[in-house]
């Protein structure tokens, strides 16, 4: 027997039916038709086929789900569940979220490719390839007509000066993808540092052609680096995956891929002023070195030192006359002794004794000439009778003569030496007067010499071969004509102190 | 360095990428900052760093930049200026 229930109880069974049947969860595609949205947020709508029609509710709360605005028209695939709703006994599908119709599909292609290139190896890190630091050349591929050039020409301004080449491209629709890969392909040829690769943002169908298999190849290919900056941040497309880098946006590649332009130029000027100090420190270090010399070879130092030295040479000179004195008194020490053992007078002293001693002799002789004659005499008286006296005489005649010769002899030998003597003391006489001439030739050749080391040792001529530094301005060091400025201050740097100059005009040497 | 020396570093440095000047300026400062280099020589890394710097500044302050549209046609690249 049939039982009998209520309209309530009926639609509780059909909802509870539907609850366990295979209307849940699913995915509807049609068409939005008759939609309203209520104050509450709510979407009120028909999906319809070209038979079919369901009403459709998308609450408030599932509107966050999906990433457009229903509108009629649109061609949909909704996910959801079927259910009743009991007052009417109408059903209705219950929308969590939608997508345009087909997107489905691309999202099986996009993963099917994804996952074929990335087991390819295609997006590995190590194939990333490390951008220039300061390119001068970039190629943009991109639509001629859209922000993204604008947006990238702008943002670009202020950075690392660099060339922009844009090869005008189609980023959406049919044969897009094929220019895209003629831009790339041609950027290569052409020749750039880095190529940006871009699109501002869209749906998944309007950024597809970035999602083709053709572009990922040829940004693989490309020699010159590639950056790509398609859609907004929350877009990921092939394209981003297989580049050597991911741009969020376009705007943001210019900026990552150039440098800030002040940023760079205060690094240059840092690394040049971290040059000028080390030299400072270095100029530091030397002087520091110099300092010991510069102690003394201070001009008050220098001044000091040569009059020590010059005290000294006084002092050596002095020593140097006196010895030349001593020498000299020595001499005449030595010339007068000599003089005195072979004076004249000692000469004459000799003579006279010699003289004296002649006479001695002459007196002997004559005391025996007159013993001889005595005795002769004493022999004549007694032999007076034999001898005759003319023979007597005769023999002492002869005896006399004898005598007389030896006294001359005598007295011509003692002349003779007393000449030699004379030319030997003349001789000594001379020789101290040619020793203090060579001595004081010596002395004062080794003057002259203390003289001109001295000379040498004056600070004034050391600095004036010119050790200095030219200074800019600003106190970094000049070292050459062609880094002065052609007008304005420098500064000089001397050992002593600084002073400021102003140039002029400047010429370069060749 | 001598003048002669000196210009001829520059043009060297003329044919520099920006890349290159600002490594090989990096280099030299690494090496005054190494110590040990006496003062001329000191002098001399001093004299090519700034010849180095001057290069790198002249890019920079050149503000001049192209910006061109490119077309590969069967008659050859043309470039035309895009604004």
């Amino acid at each position: 027997m049939s039982e009998t229930i209520s309209v309530t109880q009926l639609n509780n069974r059909v909802k509870t039916l539907m609850k366990h049947g295979s209307v849940n969860d699913l995915w509807v595609s049609g068409e939005i038709s008759g939609l309203k949205k209520y104050a509450s947020g709510h979407y009120y709508f028909t999906i319809k086929d070209d038979k079919s029609a369901v009403a459709a509710v998308l609450f408030a709360g599932n509107r966050k789900n999906m990433s457009f605005e229903p509108k009629d028209g649109d061609k949909i695939e909704a996910f959801g569940s079927a259910d009743l709703y009991g007052q009417t006994g109408k059903y209705q599908f219950i929308v969590s979220t939608m997508r345009h119709s087909g997107v489905g599909e691309l999202y099986i292609k996009f993963e099917e490719l994804k996952e074929r290139l990335k087991n390819e190896g295609l997006f590995d890190e190590s194939r990333k390839r490390p951008l220039p630091k300061y390119p001068r050349r970039i190629g943009v591929v991109t639509s001629q007509s859209g922000a993204v050039i604008h947006d990238i020409i702008t943002t670009s301004a202020s950075r690392f000066p660099a060339d922009i080449f844009l090869v005008p491209s189609q980023v959406q629709g049919e044969g897009a993808a094929k220019t895209i890969v003629a831009g790339i392909e041609f950027l290569n040829r052409f020749g750039v540092d880095v190529i940006i690769v871009a699109r501002g943002g869209g749906s998944l169908e309007d950024l597809w052609c970035f999602n083709e298999e053709i572009v990922a190849r040829a940004i693989a290919a490309s020699k010159i680096p590639v950056v790509s900056a398609v859609g907004h941040e929350t877009d990921f497309t092939i394209s981003d995956f297989v580049s050597d880098l991911r741009a969020p946006t376009p705007t943001g590649a210019a900026a990552l891929i150039l440098r800030d332009r002040s940023e760079t130029a205060s690094d240059v000027e840092s690394l040049i002023s971290r040059a000028g100090k080390s030299l400072e420190a270095t100029y530091e270090r030397m002087a520091g070195r110099f300092g010991v010399l510069s102690a003394k070879l201070s001009p008050e130092h220098a001044l000091d030192d040569m009059y020590m030295r010059v005290m000294g040479l006084d002092d050596l000179a002095g020593r140097a006359d006196r010895s030349v004195a001593d020498i000299i008194s020595q001499g005449e020490l030595r010339l007068e002794r000599l003089m005195n053992r072979a004076s004249i007078g000692r000469s004459a002293d000799a003579l006279e004794r010699r003289s004296s001693k002649l006479e001695e002799l002459s007196a002997r002789a004559s005391r025996a000439l007159s013993s001889a004659s005595d005795a002769a005499s004493a022999r004549l008286m007694v032999a007076e009778s034999r001898i005759s006296p003319e023979k007597i005489r005769s023999d002492m005649d002869y005896k006399g003569l004898r005598a007389e010769s030896a006294c001359s002899k005598i007295a011509s030998i003692a002349s003779e030496k007393a000449k030699a003597c004379g030319l030997r003391l003349s001789a000594i006489g001379n020789r101290p007067e040619a020793a203090m001439n060579n001595i004081e030739g010596r002395a004062s050749s080794y003057v002259d010499a203390l003289s001109r080391n001295l000379e040498g040792l004056n600070p004034l001529n050391i600095l004036g071969r010119g050790y200095g530094l030219i200074t800019s301005s600003d106190g970094s060091v000049l070292t050459s004509v062609a880094s002065m400025p052609d007008s304005g201050m420098i500064g000089i740097r001397m050992r002593d102190g600084t002073a400021e100059a102003e140039i002029r005009g400047k010429e370069l040497n060749g | 360095m001598n003048g002669e020396e000196s210009q001829k570093y520059t043009e060297e440095v003329g044919k520099m990428s920006f890349e290159e000047s600002i490594s090989q300026l990096e280099k030299l400062v690494e090496k005054l900052e190494a110590g040990g280099t006496d003062l001329d020589e000191s002098l001399e890394i001093y004299e090519r760093a700034v010849i180095l710097r001057n290069h790198c500044k002249s890019v920079l302050d050149d503000g001049q930049r192209r910006i061109k549209k490119i077309l590969e046609t069967s008659g050859g690249i043309t470039e035309t200026d895009f604004e």
